[in-house]
């Protein structure tokens, strides 16, 4: 280290300091400094800014000048604290600034930084010049390595873009054969109508009856099934929209129980309804029965014994939905999962045997659509309770 | 127009190109004791009406061959003699406001078609009709 100080004392301070860790040269004056910098090229050089022969800040830019001296790194002292000053230095080309007075321990720690820099660079350059003395040949590799980074990208961005591809092909092949699905079935749901007002005219439906419920059941089933792949489509590819209207959701829940009534008790399970306030709500009221018929329609597929309850009532700020069962419960490290479209708990998957998977992950695209909130509360072995709490509560009826 | 127009059940013009549903909506509503007529798009529509009698009202598909339901309002609404035809709307798909605010349609019933909502409205929208006895 070069220190260059006029005041002697000053000079054998910073000496005495850096003594321990590193050879010194003092030198008095900025002209010697610049002499000494030349011939002993130091990995640092500690400088005065107020002395004679030559300032400070012109011995800066005289050693940047010259290129045995251009690199080495800079310390200015100064009593002086300015800003200007500071400036001055800096842009001359010193690194570093350091105010007198200072405490040792400072100028110590801005040494070791200062010096610990120069021996990198120096390192680097040395290691340059070992890789052979051909910096094209250095630049050729630089160049290769570049091109087989960015051939790399390039054929992750392709294979990402044909997974999304996939995606939205698997997405519109759904929604194109829903939407084929879906009139054949409207037609079958006209000519059941007329059927059911047919056989009304005849008298009291007897034996019929119950034959027309079951037919009915399953026909909204089927309906529901295309209308949950067309809204997944939609919502898919953007083209969801949401239609609000004022409604009585009480009816439209009573509906979906009474649809999936059938269906509960083939499984041997008691499908409940729960306290089901009347009011009116402003929301999509057909995405409000696809939330509902998937909620239910889960819990009975994944409940094996007990039973599934709907319950509903207004909040402080909409009107919430909950759909409890007794089934197995979901861990909570799988409560996230099971929102994601196709996903099935594996252990549930292989014992009732396969479905879409698709109805939470509907839920969850359609809440977000409609602003509504999910929240799921489960224990494993006890049952799950999923809650859908939609804004827009208009008030009591 | 005629003397009997005003004791005959009214009219309903199903336009619709799914063959099953333009049938089987023609069966229902002839059930119910509407008369029924059909077109399988939006230009056999117009064509429709401009030859024969006026239909009391056109239940209007939206997507279909040939001419489609907006093609087919726009000329109607250009025609003094048919514009002020009443128009329900089907559609499959959500229509925003200013679509919506283009049909100028009387009403707008969503696929899947829930039945009864819609025969409701239209008894409500044809006052006149007459159950057969």
């Amino acid at each position: 280290v070069l220190i260059v100080e006029d005041a002697p004392e000053t000079n054998r301070y910073i000496a005495a300091v850096l003594r321990n860790d590193y050879r010194t040269t003092s030198v008095f004056d900025g002209a010697a400094g610049l002499a000494q910098a030349v011939s002993l090229r130091p990995d640092l050089i500690i400088t005065d800014v107020m002395m004679p022969k030559l300032k400070g800040d012109q011995l800066v830019r005289e050693l940047r000048a010259r290129p045995e001296t251009s690199e080495i790194p800079i310390l200015a002292l100064s009593a002086n604290a300015e800003s200007e000053t500071r400036v001055k230095l800096l842009r001359a080309g010193a690194q570093d600034f350091l105010e007198k007075p200072f405490q040792p321990d400072e100028l110590k720690v801005r040494v070791d930084n200062l010096v610990a820099m120069s021996r990198v660079r120096r390192a680097l350059q040395h290691e340059l010049k070992s890789q052979g003395q051909d910096i094209a040949a250095l630049t050729f590799q630089l160049i290769e390595r570049r091109r087989d980074v960015e051939l790399a990208m390039e054929s992750m961005r392709i294979a990402r873009e044909q997974a999304e591809q996939a995606s939205r092909a698997k997405a519109h092949f759904l929604g194109l054969v829903s939407h084929e699905l879906r009139t054949p079935l409207m037609a079958l749901e006209i000519q059941f109508e007329r059927l059911e007002r047919n056989l009304a005219k005849l008298g009291p439906p007897g034996d019929r009856g119950p034959i027309l419920v079951r037919i009915n059941a399953s026909k909204a089933r089927l309906t529901d099934v295309v209308e949950s792949l067309l809204g997944y489509s939609a919502i898919y590819s953007g083209r969801m929209r949401v239609a609000r209207e004022r409604f009585q959701p009480a009816l439209a829940i009573e509906t979906v129980l009474e649809e999936s009534r059938t269906q509960a008790e083939q499984k041997g399970l008691e499908l409940r309804r729960g306290t089901i306030a009347a009011t009116i709500i402003d929301t999509d009221p057909k995405l409000f029965r696809l939330v509902v018929v998937n909620l239910v329609g889960n819990a009975i597929k994944y409940t094996s014994r007990g039973f599934v309850e709907v319950s509903a009532g207004p909040t402080s700020n909409g009107y919430q939905v909950t759909v409890r069962d007794t089934g197995p419960g979901i861990p909570a490290d799988e409560q996230v999962r099971i929102f994601e479209p196709f996903e099935q708990l594996a252990p549930v998957r292989a014992k009732r045997g396969p479905g879409v998977g698709l109805g939470l992950a509907l839920v969850k695209e359609i809440a977000a659509s409609l602003g509504a909130q999910i929240r799921l509360e489960s224990e494993v072995g006890t049952g799950s309770a999923f809650t859908i709490e939609f804004a827009g509560g208009i008030g009591q009826q | 127009m005629n003397a009997p127009a005003e004791r005959a059940a009214p009219e309903i013009l199903i336009v619709e190109d799914e063959p099953d549903l333009r049938e089987g909506l023609a069966m229902l509503f002839a059930d119910e004791g509407y008369r029924v007529s059909t077109a399988g798009d939006g230009a056999a529509a117009l064509a429709r009406l401009r030859q024969g009698p006026r239909p009391s009202l056109v239940l209007l598909d939206l997507m279909m061959p040939v001419m489609d339901g907006w093609q087919f309002r726009a000329h109607q609404l250009a025609d003094p003699a048919l514009a002020r035809i009443p128009v329900i709307v089907l559609s499959g798909v959500v229509l925003d406001d200013t679509e919506a605010g283009t049909l100028r349609a009387m009403a707008y019933v969503r696929k899947p078609i829930r039945i009864g909502f819609l025969l409701d409205l239209l008894a409500k929208a044809l006052p006149r009709h007459d159950p057969p006895g």
